[in-house]
């Protein structure tokens, strides 16, 4: 019995070490994906590192995220793939939600995988932790959903963003609110957190610019499972419309929760208020909502159409949403660098970002010299009969 | 707004009193430290969310069968776990929090990481007492919770399985010299604590979303409230547990929700500083709220 136990016991520790560990060849460690093996002719593949949150708080968010980049890699390869027929693979690892994990695996990717490029980083703080270490080791790093507007202000050269910051757009959206939505008098409340008082703050900017006030800001911290206390204060200012900013599982308590309390006034969202999976869990309590997203299934661009067949075909018939257009761009403009570039030196490739200029899934798209892309739509939604429908839309503008 | 912030602290309080009941039992009364006792609510709201919502069972018939699985996990957590760790403190503690994390990810492999919500059984729009909001599903919370929390009590104090229960908490030795199966209280007393964990996880699952990361807040808030109201202490986890739901809220909605998590806390240093056996702890030994 002792010994069956020791031998099961030193199998369980040799499986994990080889799981953890792995050899040093990049075909064997992380999470590849193999496209269509067809394309293989030119030569060796180019390996790009992608770090997105497969499991912790933004654990659903970051899996369609990682379908979006691996649609991205399998169009490409489909197209001719990059440099003359080399393959794109992507290895994946998990961020965990966390600045450290993301920060290991970033370390693991460029010291381990040897990739030749960085996409992802998904949340702004862990997006923030793998930057140092991009800039440290020289590897160009593409986010497209991280949006705290401190990212491109840190003067870093390897860090390029393919998706715009409210800043660049809020204006246009917070005309419309007071304008034409809600009235002068706005309550916001956001999840806590780099990103959503980034977005608060800006609209609040806008808003008070535009000579309106600010009643209540209220906060929802990740652990927050009942937000009756943060909307009761918010009834309580009575105000004209409420700003939100907030992932799905917040998003979807404080749109039923506010309908629970009698909130009625327009509730205008950055974050997932437009997604398919805020619809159904929301139910009745998403209706009317609005909400500022970067992408939305029904848009009318060059790249959608493909884009949302050849999701469809990776995911078994499931409709993109946001976060998986996102990463479907940042792969989409690594890959473009990369081939631009004419080989896989960082330097080449860093130098082939700054001068992007091609068609994204929301239109096209260049850097300015901080690294912020431009250029592209993005889009306000609003949530009628249980869809979310384009009700407007802005571009992002050069900073 | 102050009837609304209170009647959201009730329904919070709901919620971790019945959490802290089950803690209680498990560590303040078995001192196993059990640092999965947020997971073990975790899945009794996906239990109910999976009878319920997944294989469309009644409301109350689902909530009735993730309390009999609430007492077979509970059934079996002491039996291959607890039993051998149960008077090592420090074992125990590292054994559950390794627990912990297993459950997690079991719950996220077999649910997903979506948020979740369970079907609302409860028809009829919002109803306003004295200017305050409260959906139906909100007063059973608070009636169901007060309910079992009640039965709880009366089982304990007023049954002859209570007077074993309390017997082998108070002395393990001599409660076994008059014939007390110490065994089969043990483990009585482990699915006791599991079904009110389950049975929060349940009921709160009706208002809240399911996560597999959900039982990181309940468990914090359960240390927090079974150290104040002193360990073993009945009246002293029911007390406090509602107490600091109202504290979070009114808290949150007068000062600042950015700090709702901290007022809990906050008060928890304080009485720690003042009383450190907690606040209805008497001479320090156990069983005797």
């Amino acid at each position: 019995m002792k010994r069956l136990l020791a031998i099961l016991l030193s199998m369980c520790i040799v499986l994990t070490m080889a799981a953890c560990g792995g050899p040093a060849n990049p075909n064997n460690s992380g999470d590849t994906e193999n496209g269509d093996p067809a394309s293989d002719a030119g030569g060796s593949p180019v390996y790009i590192g992608c770090i997105l949150p497969i499991s912790g708080s933004s654990a659903y968010d970051g899996e369609s995220a990682m379908n979006g980049a691996k649609a991205a890699a399998k169009y490409i390869n489909d197209n001719g793939g990059v440099l003359g027929g080399r393959r794109i693979e992507l290895i994946i690892e998990d961020s965990a939600t966390d600045p450290d994990t993301a920060a290991s695996a970033a370390e693991k990717l460029i010291n381990s995988d040897h990739v030749s490029a960085l996409v992802g980083g998904f949340n702004s703080s862990c997006t923030a932790a793998v930057m140092p270490i991009a800039a440290q080791y020289g590897v160009p790093l593409v986010t497209a959903i991280a949006t705290s507007a401190k990212l491109t202000e840190e003067g870093n050269e390897w860090f390029f963003r393919a998706v715009g910051i409210s800043s660049l757009y809020i204006s246009s959206f917070a005309e419309k609110v007071i304008n034409e939505i809600g009235g002068k008098n706005i309550a916001y409340i956001y999840e806590n957190g780099d990103w959503g008082l980034g977005s608060v703050t800006a609209f609040q900017q806008c808003v008070e610019g535009l000579g309106g006030t600010t009643l209540t800001t209220q906060v929802v911290n990740s652990t927050d499972a009942d937000l009756y206390t943060q909307l009761t204060a918010i009834k309580n200012a009575n105000p004209d419309a409420v700003y939100a900013v907030s992932n799905l599982a917040n998003a979807v308590r404080i749109a039923q929760q506010a309908k629970e309390l009698g909130i009625t006034c327009p509730i205008i969202g950055e974050g997932a208020w437009a997604s398919g999976d805020f619809l159904s869990q929301a139910g009745d309590a998403a209706e009317g909502i609005y909400g500022m997203v970067e992408y939305l299934p029904d848009i009318n661009t060059e790249l959608n159409p493909m884009f949302t067949q050849l999701y469809s075909e990776i995911t078994n018939g499931k409709s993109p949403d946001k976060y998986a257009a996102c990463d479907f761009n940042a792969v989409l403009v690594m890959a473009n660098a990369i081939d631009k570039a004419g080989n896989t030196d960082a330097a080449a490739i860093r130098d082939a970002l700054r001068e992007t200029d091609m068609t994204i899934v929301t239109g096209s798209i260049k850097f300015d010299e901080k690294g912020q892309g431009y250029g592209f739509e993005t889009f306000l939604s609003k949530n009628e009969n249980g869809a979310a429908i384009c009700a407007g839309s802005a571009i992002v503008s050069a900073g | 707004m102050f009837s609304q912030l209170l009647l959201n602290g009730i329904v919070l309080g709901s919620g971790y009193a019945l959490i802290s009941v089950g803690h209680t039992i498990i560590f303040g009364l078995m001192r196993v430290s059990n640092f999965a006792h947020g997971e073990l609510y975790m899945l009794g709201a996906y239990l109910t969310y999976t009878f319920v919502n997944l294989l469309g069972l009644p409301f109350y018939a689902g909530l009735l069968l993730s309390l009999l699985g609430g007492a077979l996990l509970g059934y079996l957590l002491n039996r291959f776990v607890f039993r051998y760790v149960r008077d090592d403190s420090t074992v125990n503690g590292l054994v559950t929090i390794g627990l912990s994390i297993f459950l997690t990810n079991i719950a996220q492999y077999l649910w997903g990481a979506a948020p979740r919500s369970i079907h609302n059984p409860f028809a009829g729009d919002t109803i306003f007492v004295l200017g305050a909001a409260v959906t139906p599903a909100r007063f059973f919370i608070i009636f169901a919770s007060a309910a079992a929390i009640l039965l709880f009590h009366c089982l304990i104090k007023y049954t002859k399985i209570g007077k074993a229960f309390r017997a082998t908490f108070q002395k393990r030795e001599a409660a076994q010299l008059v014939g007390v199966d110490v065994e089969a209280i043990y483990s009585l007393s482990t699915i006791l604590g599991t079904v009110m964990a389950c049975l929060a996880g349940a009921l709160l699952g009706l208002v809240y979303s399911l996560e597999p990361a959900m039982g990181m807040k309940a468990i914090s808030v359960a240390w927090a409230v079974v150290v104040t109201g002193g360990a073993g202490n009945f009246v002293g986890a029911i007390s406090v547990g509602y107490f600091i739901g109202i504290v979070e809220s009114l808290g949150g909605g007068y000062i600042s929700s950015a700090y709702k998590d901290a007022f809990p806390f906050l008060m928890v240093v304080i009485v720690l500083l003042v009383k450190p056996n907690g606040i209805f702890a008497k001479s320090g030994s156990r069983m005797n709220g």
